[in-house]
C-alpha cells in the first residue's frame, strides 16, 4: 500500500465525514517520516454547525468571527491557504491530502459568493478580504481587482448548494505575504480547544515556522446529505515538514555543532583514513526522535469534545511495524493491518508523548512517484522583455497526463500569446520542437488591463507518456508610474504560482492540485529622488532663461561711466552727503559740549 | 572622698544620719543572726534578741523611707524652681539678643546715612575762592548755606548758558535756510547755464562736437538731432549712418550709441588727446526718452498683466479646493440651542366615565392647576385632557402623542383615593370615593391634589433624567436634587450611545470543557426576543452566540478567592474590570455598523464554584457601555457531575438579568414599573440626546470648516448638513407638539446625517497636505522669475510717484 493511497483514503474519511455530519468535532495528527530526515506531521481539525443554527448566529463549535464574515460576504464557500516553502517532491513524493489543503507561496484566497451579478460578487469579495485580513492578521486586503481573477476550470466545488443559487468563484493570491506566528494565533483561536488540549496543543510557533515546508489551510463549504439536516462544516489542517535534526537543537542553543570526533563513524576502507582525517559514512539507521524534541511539549490530553473519545484514534504514526515505538502510560496502541500503520488513542487531561529510538531498519515506508512533475522559471535578460519557462515532466512510461494549467500574471508582466512554443524530450533526450497546439486541447486567456486587472491563462494540457514538454512564452516588463513602486522596489515583485489541476487519478472522484513555486520578476526601477530633480533643474533653466531676457526687455543701457556717475548722483551721493552731515552734527555737537 | 563631703544640702543631711543610724542597725542584726558568733546563748533568746532588733530596723526603714520621700519632694521643687528660673533668664537672654541687634542696625543706618554720596556734591561748581569772591556776603556764612548759594548760583548761570545757546540755534536755523536758497538758486542758475550749453552745441561746428563726444565715449544724439550741422557730419561719417537707421527704436538706439561709442576708438580724430580726456568733468547720462519709459512700462505691465490674468487665475483654478457653502451661524445657532430649545409637552388623557362632562372639567381644571404648581422645570410638562372631549373629531396630523391614560374610576367603600398602574400599558387607575369629587365651587380638592401628585411622581425620574441631559449640553433646565442627579449620571454613564442597530452577542465562557451546549435558541426566543420587540421602533438589533471553552482569566488578573464563611469563591469588586480577558477571548465586535452589545455568561470551574463578587455576593454586573456579566453556577446537585448541556431552566435567571441589563445598557430609566411607559420615557429622552448630539455635530463641524481653511468641502457634505438642519427643525417642531415618535425618527435621521457629514473621508484625507512640500515645489521656479518682476515693478512704480509729486510741485 502506497502513501498516496493511505492519503486518499484520509480525504475520502474527511470528506465522508462531511456527509455524515454526526460528530461536531473531529481531529488527528498524522506523523509520517520523510527521507533525509525530514518528518511530516499532517493536523486536521473539522467541526460543524447546522444550516438552520448557522443562519440564525448560534455558534457552538464554528468560530463565531468567521461565521459572521462569511454572513456578512454572502460567501457560500470559502478556502483560504497560509503556505511557506517548497514541497521537495523528488524526496518526499507526493503531496499531502493530494494538494487539495495546500497553496502556492504565500497567501491563497477562493471563495464562491452569492450575488446577482458580477459587479456584486467584487464587492462582496473586497468585504470578505477585508474582514479575513482583520482576522488572520495578514495582509488580504491588498487582493484587489488586479490580483482576483475569475478561474473557469481550475476549481470546483466542494459543498452542496442550492440550485437557485448564483454562486460567482474568485480567486486571489497574495504571492509576498510572509506567513508567520501572527497567522498561526487567530488560527488556532478558531479550534474549540483553542490549542489548550488535544493535538492542537502541538502547534508552537517558534517550531511550525522553522519548518522547511507549512501549509494552514481553512475550508468551510456547506454539506447536505440526501437525508437530513444541511450542515456548514468547517475543516481546518496544517501540514509541516520539519527537519529532524534541527527541531532537537535546543531552543537556546540552537547553533549547530560537529559531530565529536569520537562519535564519527568513518569509512576505514579509505586509503587515507588515519586519525586526523575521516570520510564519514552514511548511517544506516532510521533517526530517533519524539514528540516532545520535535515539537517541544507533548500532546496536553485528548480534547474532550470529540464524540465517543474511547474509539477515536486522533494520533497515527507511518512507520513500519517492526520499528518501536515508546508512548506515554494509558494510550492504546493499534496497528492498521497494511503493516506501516498505527494509530493511538488519547486520554483526558493526561499528557501523551511518543517517542522512537533509532534502530537499525530493513524496509522503508515506500513512496509514491508524482504523477507529473512541474517547475516554472522566467528567463531571458534585460530590464525590458523576458520570457516564462514552463517544464512539464511526466514520469509515466504507459500513461499520458491531462490536467489544466492555470496561472495568474500582474499586470505589469506583458504576455505575447502569440509567441507561446512547445518541445518535446523524450527519454531519448531528442529536443524536438512542435507546435504547442499539439498538446494543448482547450485554452482561456483573459488579457490584462493596466492597473485595473492581471493576465489570466488556462490551459488544458495532455503530456505524453514518458516525456518532457517545455513551453515557452515572451513577455514585456512595464514601466510602472512612480508612486506604484513598493518601498523595496529593487527586491523585484512577486508572481503568483501556477496551479496545475490533475484530473483524478485511480478511479478516485478528487482532483490532485500541484502548484509551482512562486517567481520573482525584477522591473526597471527609477531613482526615486528624480522628480526632485527635474523640478529644480527645468526651475532653474526657466528661471535663468526668464530673467536674461527680462532684463534685456527693462533695463536701460549706459555706458561705464555714466553709470559711475549716476551711481555717484544716486546712492553713493547721498550717502557721502549723509555722512558729511553725520560728520558735522558731531562735531557741532562736540562744539557745543566744549 | 566620703559622702558627707558631697551631700552638703542642711535638708538631707538627717537623712544621712537615719540612714547611718539604719546602716548600723543592720550590721547589728546581722551580728545578732551570725550562726557563727555566739552559739553558746540560748537560741530563743537568739531569736527574741532578734526579733526586737528587727523591729527596731523596721521602725528606722519607715522613718528613712518618709524622709527619702521628702527629699524626693524637695529636689521636685528645686527643680521646678531652678526651671522657672532658667526660663526667666532665657527670656532676658533673648530681649538683650533683641536689643543687640536693633542697636547694630541702627549704628549700620547710620553709617549708611553718614556716607551717603549726595549729587550735589557731584556737581561741577566753581571753586570756592572764586565764589567768594563773587559774592562776599557769603564769607560768614556756615558751611551749609554756603553751599546752597553755591548751588543757586550755578544754576542761575548754567540757565543764562542755556538762553544764549537758544538763541544762537535759531541764528544758525536762519543761516542754513538762506544757505538753501542760495544753494536753489546756484542750481536753477546752473540748470539755465546747462540749457544754455546744449543751446550752445548745437551751434557749434562738427570739430567741436566731436571733441566733446569722444573723450567721454558717449554721444550727446540730441545735439544730433537739433543741430542742423549734423547732416554734413553723417556725409563725412559713413559709420554713423547706421545710427540713423535705428533711432526709430529707442532701446536699439542706446545699444547704437554704445556701439558707437565702442567704434569711435577706431574712428578718434587725432585731434583728441588722453589728457584732454582726463580733465573734463564727469556728466550724467542725458535723461531717457519718453518713448523709451513708455515702453519699459509697458514691457513691464504686458508681463504682469500675463501674471495676473492669466497666469494667477490659472494657479488659483488648479490648486483651489472645492468648499461647498455650508450655513455656518444657522449650524452655529443650533449647536448654541439658540434654534430650538427642546421642550416635552406630555398629553395625558383622563377618561371619566362616570362623571358628568361639567364636573370632569371642572376636576381637570384643578388638576391641572395643582399640577402646574408643582411642577418647577418649565420644559417638561403635563397637559391633561378629557378623553370624551370632541369624540366624533378624527385626530388631527399634528396630535399629540398619548403619554398616558387616567382612568378615573369611583368606588364607594373607600375614604381616600388610590392608584394603580396597569403592568403591561399606558394605564393609570384612580379610585376613589365619590364623595371627593370636588364641588365646582371649590378650586382645591383632595382628589386632584391626589391626582397631581401621582403624576408628578410618574414622572419624577424622567424629568431627571432629561433635565440632566439637557445641563450636559448647557441648556438652563431646572434644579434636581444632587442624589436624583448623581443616579441619573451614573445611569446615562452606564448606557450605550445611540445607535441605528446593535449587535447583541451572547457568550457562553467556561475556563475547561463543560458545559459545552446550551439552550440558546429558547432562551433568546424567551427572555430576549420580547424586549427586543418592545424596543424595535427605536434600534434594531442583530443577535449572535457562541460557546467558548477554555476560556481562562488573564495570568494578570487576581484570581478568587476562597471566602471560608461564605463557603464560596470570590473576586473583589475593584478586580471585576479585569474579568474579561480582552486578549484571549474571542469578542471581536460584530462586522457592520453599530456598537457590539456583549453579555458573557461564565461558567467558573467546578474547583472555583461557586464564584461570587465579595461582600455583594452578586453573580452579575454590568460593564458601562459594554455588556453585562453573568456567573453561572451550577447547583450543588450538578456538581458532582459536570454539567455538559444548560437547559433553558438553568439559564432562565441568567437571561432574565441580560434583559434587565440590556434595558439599562439602552438607557431605559428604573421607573415607572411597565414596560411601556418606560419606553416610552426612552422615545424622550432619545428624541432629546439624538436633537442635542446632532446639533453639537453641526457645531463642531461648522467650527472645523472655519478652523482648517484647507480642507475640501465636499457637494454631499452640503447636502448633508441641510438635511440634518431640517430634520432637526421638524424633530423641534415635534417635540414641541408632543409627538415624540415623529420626532425620534426626524432626530434619527438628522443624527445619522450629522455623522456622515462630519466624517466625510475626503475632509479628512487633505488636512494634512504639507505646505512646505507646496514651497519645495514652487520655489525653485518662483523665486528667480519673481525676483526681477517684482524689483521691476517696484521701480516703476517709484518713478511713477516721484513724477507726479514733481508735477504737483510745479
Amino acid at each position: 500500500m502506497t502513501v498516496l493511497s493511505l492519503l486518499t483514503l484520509l480525504f475520502v474519511v474527511a470528506l465522508s465525514s462531511f456527509t455524515s455530519a454526526t460528530s461536531d468535532y473531529r481531529e488527528s495528527l498524522d506523523l509520517q517520516p520523510l527521507p533525509q530526515s525530514a518528518l511530516l506531521a499532517s493536523f486536521n481539525f473539522r467541526s460543524n454547525e447546522s444550516q438552520a443554527s448557522f443562519d440564525e448566529r448560534h455558534f457552538r463549535y464554528f468560530p463565531r468571527a468567521l461565521g459572521q464574515i462569511l454572513q456578512h460576504a454572502n460567501t457560500k464557500e470559502l478556502h483560504l491557504r497560509f503556505t511557506t516553502g517548497r514541497w521537495d517532491a523528488e524526496s518526499w513524493g507526493p503531496r499531502p491530502w493530494n494538494g487539495t489543503k495546500e497553496g502556492g507561496t504565500g497567501v491563497e484566497l477562493w471563495a464562491w459568493i452569492d450575488a446577482a451579478d458580477d459587479e456584486a460578487a467584487f464587492a462582496k469579495w473586497i468585504t470578505l478580504t477585508q474582514s479575513l485580513s482583520g482576522l488572520f492578521c495578514a495582509s488580504l486586503n491588498f487582493i484587489d481587482s488586479t490580483r482576483t481573477t475569475r478561474p473557469v476550470a481550475s476549481f470546483e466545488l466542494m459543498g452542496d448548494h442550492p440550485a437557485s443559487s448564483n454562486l460567482h468563484l474568485l480567486h486571489g493570491t497574495l504571492p509576498g505575504e510572509v506567513v508567520c506566528t501572527e497567522n498561526l494565533t487567530p488560527f488556532l483561536k478558531l479550534l474549540p480547544c483553542k490549542g489548550k488540549a488535544g493535538v492542537s496543543s502541538l502547534l508552537d510557533g517558534h517550531k511550525l515556522f522553522d519548518a522547511s515546508w507549512q501549509s494552514m489551510s481553512v475550508d468551510i463549504a456547506p454539506v447536505c446529505p440526501r437525508s437530513g439536516e444541511c450542515s456548514v462544516h468547517i475543516d481546518q489542517t496544517v501540514d509541516i515538514v520539519l527537519d529532524i535534526d534541527r527541531s532537537k537543537r535546543p531552543r537556546d542553543n540552537p547553533i549547530p555543532r560537529p559531530v565529536p570526533s569520537d562519535q564519527l563513524a568513518c569509512d576505514t576502507s579509505k586509503p587515507y583514513h588515519s586519525d586526523d582525517t575521516c570520510y564519514p559514512l552514511e548511517s544506516t539507521s532510521a533517526k530517533g526522535w519524539s514528540l516532545t524534541e520535535i515539537f517541544g511539549r507533548s500532546v496536553s490530553g485528548a480534547c474532550p469534545l470529540t464524540e465517543n473519545v474511547d474509539q477515536e484514534e486522533p494520533v497515527c504514526l507511518r512507520v513500519p511495524h517492526e520499528r518501536e515505538v515508546v508512548v506515554a502510560s494509558g494510550a492504546v496502541e493499534t496497528k492498521k493491518p497494511d503493516g506501516f500503520t498505527r494509530c493511538f488513542t488519547l486520554q483526558p487531561s493526561t499528557p501523551f508523548d511518543l517517542t522512537i529510538p533509532e534502530q537499525e531498519v530493513t524496509t522503508h515506508v515506500p513512496l509514491d512517484e508524482p504523477v507529473l512533475s512541474a517547475e516554472r522559471t522566467i528567463v531571458g535578460h534585460g530590464q525590458e522583455r523576458g520570457g516564462m519557462r514552463i517544464i512539464f515532466d511526466n514520469p509515466s512510461d504507459t500513461n499520458s497526463v491531462d490536467f489544466i494549467y492555470f496561472e495568474t500574471l500582474p499586470w505589469f508582466l506583458r504576455p505575447y500569446v502569440h509567441t507561446l512554443q512547445a518541445s518535446i524530450t523524450g527519454r531519448d533526450g531528442l529536443h524536438r520542437q512542435v507546435p504547442a497546439s499539439q498538446f494543448i486541447r482547450e485554452s482561456f486567456y483573459r488579457p490584462a488591463i493596466d492597473r485595473e486587472r492581471g493576465t489570466q491563462l488556462e490551459l488544458a494540457l495532455t503530456i505524453p507518456p514518458a516525456s518532457t514538454v517545455t513551453l515557452t512564452y515572451d513577455f514585456e516588463k512595464a514601466i510602472l508610474r512612480y508612486t506604484e513602486y513598493p518601498p523595496d522596489a529593487n527586491r523585484g515583485f512577486n508572481v503568483a504560482p501556477a496551479v496545475i489541476k490533475l484530473d483524478a487519478a485511480n478511479g478516485s472522484n478528487h482532483p490532485i492540485y500541484i502548484r509551482t513555486t512562486s517567481l520573482l520578476l525584477p522591473l526597471p526601477t527609477p531613482d526615486f529622488s528624480m522628480p526632485y530633480n527635474v523640478i529644480i533643474l527645468t526651475s532653474t533653466v526657466i528661471a535663468l532663461a526668464f530673467g536674461s531676457i527680462f532684463n534685456l526687455l527693462v533695463r536701460r543701457f549706459v555706458t561705464v561711466e555714466e553709470a559711475a556717475t549716476l551711481t555717484a548722483q544716486t546712492f553713493k551721493g547721498r550717502l557721502s552727503g549723509k555722512l558729511v552731515a553725520l560728520r558735522d552734527r558731531i562735531k557741532g555737537k562736540r562744539a557745543k559740549t566744549e | 572622698m566620703a559622702i558627707r563631703d558631697i551631700v552638703a544640702n542642711p535638708s538631707l543631711l538627717p537623712v544621712l544620719g537615719l540612714s547611718a543610724e539604719t546602716r548600723d542597725q543592720c550590721m547589728k542584726l546581722l551580728a545578732t543572726l551570725d550562726p557563727t558568733a555566739d552559739l553558746s546563748t540560748d537560741p530563743h533568746d537568739r531569736a527574741l534578741a532578734a526579733s526586737r532588733e528587727q523591729k527596731q530596723l523596721f521602725a528606722l526603714l519607715a522613718r528613712l523611707r518618709g524622709q527619702n520621700r521628702d527629699a524626693i519632694v524637695r529636689v521636685r521643687e528645686t527643680k521646678q524652681s531652678t526651671a522657672e528660673a532658667r526660663q526667666e533668664i532665657d527670656r532676658l537672654h533673648l530681649q538683650l539678643q533683641n536689643l543687640y541687634y536693633e542697636q547694630r542696625h541702627l549704628t549700620g543706618e547710620i553709617a549708611a546715612c553718614e556716607s551717603y554720596d549726595h549729587k550735589y556734591r557731584a556737581l561741577p561748581l566753581i571753586p570756592l575762592e572764586e565764589f567768594l569772591a563773587l559774592h562776599p556776603e557769603h564769607q560768614e556764612s556756615d558751611e551749609h548755606e554756603l553751599m546752597i548759594a553755591r548751588i543757586n548760583h550755578e544754576h542761575a548761570e548754567r540757565e543764562k548758558l542755556e538762553q544764549a545757546r537758544q538763541e544762537l540755534l535759531k541764528r544758525k536755523q536762519a543761516l542754513i535756510a538762506e544757505n538753501n536758497k542760495r544753494k536753489e538758486d546756484l542750481a536753477s542758475l546752473d540748470k539755465d547755464l546747462e540749457r544754455f550749453i546744449d543751446q550752445w552745441y548745437c551751434i557749434v561746428s562738427r570739430e567741436m562736437f566731436l571733441v566733446v563726444r569722444s573723450p567721454w565715449g558717449t554721444a550727446n544724439w540730441r545735439g544730433l538731432f537739433c543741430s542742423p550741422p549734423w547732416l554734413p557730419h553723417l556725409h563725412l561719417h559713413p559709420s554713423l549712418l547706421q545710427l540713423h537707421l535705428h533711432f526709430t527704436n529707442p532701446i536699439s538706439l542706446k545699444h547704437a550709441l554704445v556701439m558707437t561709442a565702442k567704434n569711435d576708438d577706431q574712428t578718434s580724430l587725432q585731434t583728441v588727446s588722453p589728457d584732454h580726456a582726463m580733465t573734463a568733468t564727469p556728466r550724467l547720462p542725458p535723461p531717457e526718452a519718453p518713448e523709451a519709459i513708455r515702453t519699459r512700462f509697458k514691457v513691464i505691465a504686458a508681463f504682469w498683466a500675463v501674471i495676473v490674468f492669466l497666469g494667477f487665475p490659472i494657479w488659483w483654478k488648479t490648486t483651489s479646493i472645492y468648499r461647498a457653502r455650508l450655513p455656518i451661524p444657522d449650524m452655529i445657532d443650533w449647536a448654541d440651542g439658540k434654534t430650538c430649545r427642546p421642550v416635552f409637552p406630555l398629553e395625558i388623557r383622563v377618561e371619566t366615565p362616570s362623571l358628568p362632562e361639567i364636573e370632569a372639567q371642572h376636576l381637570l381644571r384643578s388638576t391641572q392647576h395643582t399640577l402646574d404648581d408643582l411642577n418647577e422645570f418649565s420644559a417638561h410638562h403635563l397637559r391633561l385632557k378629557l378623553s370624551n372631549e370632541n369624540p366624533d373629531q378624527s385626530p388631527a396630523d399634528d396630535a399629540a402623542d398619548t403619554a398616558l391614560t387616567v382612568r378615573l374610576v369611583p368606588q364607594v367603600d373607600l375614604t381616600t383615593p388610590q392608584a394603580a398602574l396597569h403592568p403591561d400599558t399606558t394605564q393609570l387607575d384612580v379610585f376613589y370615593p365619590p364623595s371627593q369629587i370636588p364641588p365646582p365651587s371649590a378650586s382645591n380638592s383632595p382628589l386632584s391634589t391626589f391626582i397631581a401628585a401621582e403624576l408628578q411622581l410618574l414622572f419624577a425620574e424622567e424629568k431627571a433624567i432629561i433635565a440632566q441631559v439637557l445641563s450636559e449640553n448647557n441648556i438652563p433646565s431646572a434644579p434636581i436634587s444632587p442624589d436624583l442627579a448623581e443616579s441619573v449620571t451614573r445611569r446615562l454613564r452606564r448606557s450605550m450611545k445611540y445607535a441605528d442597530t446593535y449587535h447583541l452577542a451572547f457568550s457562553l465562557f467556561t475556563p475547561g470543557t463543560a458545559p459545552s451546549s446550551w439552550d440558546i435558541q429558547g432562551a433568546v426566543h424567551d427572555y430576549i426576543t420580547p424586549v427586543l420587540r418592545a424596543f424595535s421602533p427605536i434600534s434594531n438589533f442583530t443577535v449572535d452566540t457562541q460557546v467558548q471553552l477554555y476560556a481562562g482569566f488573564s495570568p494578570t488578573a487576581p484570581a478568587p478567592e476562597y471566602d471560608g464563611t461564605h463557603s464560596a469563591w470570590t473576586l473583589k469588586k475593584d478586580d471585576l474590570s479585569a474579568f474579561i480577558n480582552a486578549a484571549e477571548w474571542p469578542l471581536s465586535p460584530s462586522i457592520g455598523s453599530g456598537p457590539t452589545i456583549n453579555f458573557i455568561l461564565y461558567v467558573p470551574a467546578p474547583s472555583q464554584s461557586p464564584l461570587v463578587v465579595k461582600d455583594s455576593l452578586a453573580t452579575s454586573w454590568i460593564i458601562p457601555q459594554w455588556g453585562g456579566v453573568f456567573l453561572l453556577n451550577p447547583t450543588p446537585t450538578d456538581a458532582s457531575e459536570p454539567l455538559h448541556h444548560l437547559t433553558k431552566d438553568t439559564l432562565g435567571p441568567a437571561f432574565m438579568t441580560f434583559s434587565h441589563q440590556l434595558l439599562t445598557l439602552l438607557g431605559a430609566p428604573s421607573t415607572p414599573s411597565p414596560l411601556p411607559l418606560r419606553l416610552q420615557t426612552l422615545t424622550r429622552i432619545r428624541a432629546a440626546t439624538l436633537l442635542l448630539s446632532a446639533s453639537s455635530t453641526m457645531g463642531s463641524l461648522a467650527r472645523l470648516t472655519e478652523s482648517l481653511p484647507s480642507i475640501p468641502i465636499p457637494a454631499t457634505v452640503a447636502t448633508s448638513v441641510s438635511t440634518t438642519l431640517s430634520h432637526l427643525t421638524s424633530a423641534c417642531t415635534h417635540l414641541r407638539h408632543g409627538q415624540f415618535q415623529a420626532a425620534l425618527a426626524s432626530a434619527r435621521v438628522a443624527e445619522v446625517e450629522a455623522e456622515r457629514s462630519f466624517f466625510e473621508k475626503s475632509m479628512v484625507g487633505q488636512m494634512y497636505f504639507p505646505d512646505e512640500h507646496k514651497v519645495a515645489v514652487y520655489l525653485p521656479l518662483l523665486g528667480p522669475v519673481g525676483v526681477p518682476l517684482i524689483v521691476g515693478l517696484v521701480k516703476e512704480v517709484k518713478k511713477w510717484v516721484a513724477s507726479r509729486r514733481e508735477r504737483r510741485w510745479k
